[in-house]
């Protein structure tokens, strides 16, 4: 999740030795070509990021290798489908994007996908309390791990969940399938 | 270099990324960028490029990947300015 907003004045992407620290010469080639640089330096962050949230989660390690993500995308109008390459593993990517925002989701695999439901909100300190006043039948938690899941009433049943939040903006997405 | 100057040198570098004031006051080598300080992780890198200049220091990707808590990342200088030191 990328407030672009709040992008533009956190972070002078601009700054020498900015982009070779994040991204491999081809990608930074497409920023250069871009007609908006701004968008494919966040869309590429968001991608790089989330699927870097994947591999910490199956292996528990911390690092900071953006560079090693490597980016692919096809960029259609407001969204752009990628595939994300990190030591022989490849992740889909989604990117939603819109003039205040852009939002990459990362999957393991093209069922994840399908089975993906988004909650947009507002940010707040107090998002998981928001969140149940807007959805009285979902709750979010933390599971034995630390890691987020959304507990659904009706159900009963907990689902793997990942909150991402910038600026003015909270994103909430979990897998609905068992 | 010492490694208690480096700490301060870090923490001046660190305070323009971090709202978290009192935890900044409170800095130790077990304090965590993201966790702790709330750093942005695209502000990372400028933490890295700025450490780059003030200590004249080249950070390799390896170094950086763990530059994630101070007790690494003044490792990480230390053994720069070392090694600077050797050539």
């Amino acid at each position: 999740m990328v407030d672009l907003r709040l992008a533009k004045t956190q972070s002078n992407w601009r700054r020498k030795n900015y982009l070779s620290k994040i991204f491999s010469e081809d990608e930074q080639s497409l920023i250069h070509a871009a007609g908006d640089p701004d968008v494919f330096v966040w869309m590429m962050w968001s991608m790089k990021e989330a699927s870097y949230k994947i591999v910490n989660r199956k292996t528990g390690l911390r690092f900071y290798k953006p560079k090693e993500f490597r980016c692919t995308f096809t960029l259609n109008g407001s969204r752009a489908e990628g595939l994300v390459h990190y030591l022989g593993e490849t992740f889909l990517t989604y990117t939603e994007i819109s003039p205040d925002y852009l939002h990459t989701i990362s999957f393991n695999t093209a069922s994840d996908q399908q089975q993906c439901k988004i909650i947009c909100m507002q940010n707040a300190a107090d998002y998981p309390y928001q969140l149940q006043l807007a959805h009285p039948e979902i709750k979010l938690r933390k599971n034995i791990s630390g890691i987020p899941e959304i507990f659904l009433a009706s159900s009963m049943i907990s689902h793997c969940a990942s909150v991402s939040h910038h600026g003015v903006f909270c994103f909430i997405i979990y897998l609905s399938g068992h | 270099m010492d490694k208690q100057l480096i700490l301060t040198r870090l923490s001046e570098i660190i305070s323009v990324y971090t709202d978290e004031k009192q935890t900044l006051e409170n800095i130790n080598y077990e304090t965590d960028f993201i966790s702790d300080l709330k750093i942005n992780s695209a502000n990372l890198v400028d933490i890295v490029l700025d450490i780059e200049e003030k200590f004249n220091i080249v950070i390799d990707n390896d170094s950086m990947a763990k530059m994630l808590n101070v007790a690494a990342t003044v490792e990480v200088i230390q053994n720069k300015l070392a090694s600077n030191a050797g050539e």
